[in-house]
């Protein structure tokens, strides 16, 4: 599983030619569109209007934008002339960077005798990163440029704004779509044959979902699971149907004979670790039936308990790993048998451990307003003493009484009378 | 406005002046409001000495006609609702249309906060008041969010003022204790209890016999409001109220079941534990006061003088762990485990 990549697998299998990109079809044949049309009319000498001369990619990070461009480029032949976030982009900048390209011929016209003047594409990338403060003037040069330019100018940006209004008048806008994750499952399949991974397609589907259409954090994210950052990727599998494997996950841990090994497998489980003890003590009917061994899970629960609050209550996060050997190796040890009855259900700790039985929730809001105590305290001892009272007076008067709580509570009585009866039951 | 129909709404005070008892700390508390300019407030003592009462009605005191538009009450014990946790949820995801460093980012709120108070300390206050005033009752209930309270405090004191309530001090972080000048509520005076229910006796035209306001005071731990309750509970069953009816109308059978769950615990008749315990968690009791009442059953018990003092050392024990501990499901586990451990000793 392990093994030392030599480079980045997003520079590894960044798409060099049109084949190669996954998605994007649409797209691709705009642009092409754009680029034909530029040089047709550019032979026949028309003069060409501003929004003809430019295109604006807008679209989510990591969908391959600027890729595209690159990749479509070394397929028509065109050489690239990039101007990126890193670069400082102030009107003067802008202007000496690439009215300089403009005018020079290409270096590889030497090289490459077949073609006696090589084609430019000005890519301006990340147009949103310039900035209004440093880069001053920056998108003012950018316009007057496209209206000079002998060129054709992409441009690509992540987010509408409205900064760039004077952009839009000036260019083609091409919207690009996120990925859908299909297409980054098969991607990434790819990527695996090639680096000689095997991976089941239920990971692969929990990356690609995970990264929400972002093709550059999905391969990152194989790579890092390639190099060993994730210990198995089997584990991935848990981002999916948490609640059904956990119960899974807490018989293996009960399974294990060493603390190091427990502790491994509590700490792969992708659960809040802060009620890790809880969800433990919810589920150990299942697991322990032997009272003598129950005690002294329960003993090294309420341990855990006790040291999560005092961590909570001073942030005092050193203790953490005391509390993991606490709800692992404590638990396990203390066992000397347990169940691995498979037919045992996942439960989740009661955590508000408060229950308001009968009344409503919209009703306890409206009581709060003239009790002023909590709703759980209104459910637990306000309703009972008004239960009481009315269930002192005779059949006769108590509809009368009741209509006056709810008139008075501005509730309807209908709610307080089904309440009654539960509380007379 | 009509007067109404539960003497524990008609007779609970309206003012900041009405409430009996706390003479001296009302001096302070106005002597403080005569400034303008309040500082972040710590109430703490006991359930049911009054404080969520003063803190209201100073507030009231202090913000004057803006009070319904420019103080809020939290109550830290209210679960959030399924809806707020979702808004908090979909809060949390910042698009990707949306312009900025943060678009398309993640970020974990603490739902609590974010459903609750940020929405209120957020704004300026309305009208001419200088400061919004928040309330907020069982603080120590936040447990890790209190966290999120330090910069709150010192961001929104500009025009937003906390009270804070509690009833363990102990779990409030120290960062919060340093924000807060705190105020300590004791039990109210017998003088001022007896009075009080004098005069409700009067008004109501009540006929009391015996030593009616002794009795409430022991039986509410001086809570006034729950006495009231109780005597008007008390008139409808009896016309005249003599101490009597007091015990029969408060007690309870939380005593008895506690009661039940010792002794089966310890006599092993394991079969018959759950449905004590499920009474007891029924009731919502806090996990202290079972404690507390199972220590006074201890003494009855048909047991050796010497067996009583290791249940009563457990017990101690169980309590000392429990101040800091959350879950009390577990604590409940942990007692019960405990008395059968005891019982086999005995044995």
């Amino acid at each position: 599983m392990k093994k030392k990549p030599d480079l980045p697998w997003i520079e590894k299998y960044r798409p060099t030619s049109e084949k190669e990109i996954k998605g994007f079809t649409t797209n691709i044949k705009k642009i092409k569109e754009f680029l034909a049309n530029f040089e047709s009319k550019q032979k026949s000498g028309k003069q060409l209007k501003s929004p003809e001369k430019a295109i604006l990619l807008e679209g989510p990070p990591g969908i391959g934008k600027t890729t595209v461009v690159y990749a479509l480029a070394n397929d028509l032949g065109y050489s690239v002339i990039e101007m990126n976030a890193s670069d400082v982009r102030t009107e003067k900048a802008i202007v000496e960077t690439l009215q300089e390209s403009i005018s020079t011929t290409d270096l590889m016209s030497f090289i490459n005798p077949k073609k006696e003047h090589r084609k430019k594409i000005i890519l301006i990338d990340e147009v949103d990163g310039i900035s209004g403060q440093s880069d001053r003037g920056g998108l003012k040069a950018i316009i007057s440029l496209i209206k000079i330019s002998k060129n054709p100018i992409i441009m690509t940006c992540n987010f509408y704004s409205t900064k760039f209004r004077g952009l839009y008048d000036a260019s083609t806008k091409i919207q690009c779509r996120s990925l859908r994750s299909v297409t980054i499952v098969n991607l990434l399949r790819e990527i695996a044959t090639k680096e000689k991974l095997t991976v089941n397609d239920t990971v692969l589907e929990a990356i690609a979902g995970n990264s929400g259409g972002d093709m550059r954090s999905a391969i990152n994210d194989l790579q890092a699971l390639a190099m060993g950052v994730f210990s198995d990727v089997e584990f991935l599998d848990l981002h999916r149907d948490i609640q059904e494997k956990i119960f899974t996950f807490l018989q293996a841990m009960f399974d294990q004979k060493t603390i190091k090994n427990a502790k491994d497998i509590l700490s792969n489980i992708d659960f809040d670790y802060k009620i890790l003890h809880q969800i433990i003590h919810a589920n150990l009917p299942g697991l322990v039936t032997q009272t003598k061994d129950l005690h002294q899970v329960i003993m090294n629960l309420v341990d855990a308990d006790t040291l999560m609050s005092r961590i909570m209550t001073r942030m005092d996060f050193s203790l953490l790993p005391y509390y993991f050997d606490l709800v692992s190796g404590g638990v396990i040890l203390s066992v000397e048998k347990h169940t691995s009855d498979s037919s045992g259900r996942f439960k989740m700790p009661n955590l508000s451990s408060l229950q308001f039985r009968y009344a409503s929730d919209a009703t306890l809001e409206e009581l709060q307003k003239y009790f002023y105590k909590s709703k759980p305290e209104i459910a637990r001892t306000i309703l009972p003493q008004i239960g009481e009272i009315i269930c002192l007076y005779n059949d006769s008067e108590k509809t009368e009484k009741l209509d006056i709580l709810a008139e008075e509570f501005g509730i309807t009585s209908l709610e307080l009378k089904k309440y009654l009866q539960d509380f007379q039951n | 406005m009509k007067d109404s129909f539960l003497l524990r709404l008609k007779y609970q005070p309206k003012t900041l002046d009405e409430i009996p008892g706390r003479e001296e700390m009302v001096k302070d508390l106005k002597e403080m409001a005569k400034s303008n300019d309040i500082p972040h407030l710590l109430f703490t003592g006991p359930k049911g000495f009054g404080k969520l009462e003063m803190a209201r009605l100073f507030a009231q005191y202090v913000l004057g006609e803006g009070y319904n538009s420019n103080c809020k009450i939290v109550y830290g014990s209210d679960p959030l609702t399924q809806a707020e946790r979702d808004e908090t949820r979909r809060l949390s995801y910042i698009p990707t249309s949306r312009v900025g460093s943060t678009a398309g980012r993640k970020f974990t709120w603490p739902a609590f906060i974010f459903s609750r108070i940020k929405p209120f300390v957020e704004l300026k206050p309305i009208s001419f008041n200088p400061y919004k005033i928040l309330i907020i009752d069982d603080f120590h209930l936040l447990s890790d969010q209190q966290q999120g309270f330090r910069r709150l405090m010192e961001r929104y004191s500009a025009y937003c003022r906390m009270i804070i309530l509690t009833d363990q001090i102990s779990s409030i972080i120290d960062p919060i204790i340093s924000r807060c000048n705190i105020v300590f509520f004791n039990q109210i005076p017998y003088s001022a209890f007896e009075a009080k229910i004098g005069e409700v006796a009067k008004q109501e035209n009540l006929k009391l016999r015996g030593n009616i306001p002794k009795t409430l005071y022991i039986a509410t731990n001086a809570n006034l409001n729950s006495a009231i309750s109780y005597l008007q509970v008390g008139s409808l069953v009896n016309p005249e109220i003599t101490p009597d009816t007091i015990y029969q109308i408060t007690k309870d059978d939380f005593q008895e079941n506690v009661g039940n769950l010792l002794r089966n615990a310890l006599s092993l008749k394991t079969n018959s534990l759950r449905i004590p315990l499920s009474n007891i968690k029924k009731s919502g009791r806090f996990f202290n006061e079972i404690i507390e009442i199972m220590g006074e059953e201890v003494y009855n018990l048909p047991i050796v003088e010497i067996k009583k003092a290791s249940i009563l050392e457990m017990l101690s024990q169980i309590d000392f762990e429990s101040v800091d501990a959350r879950s009390e499901d577990l604590l409940l586990d942990n007692l019960v485990h405990n008395l059968i451990e005891i019982g086999v000793k005995l044995t």
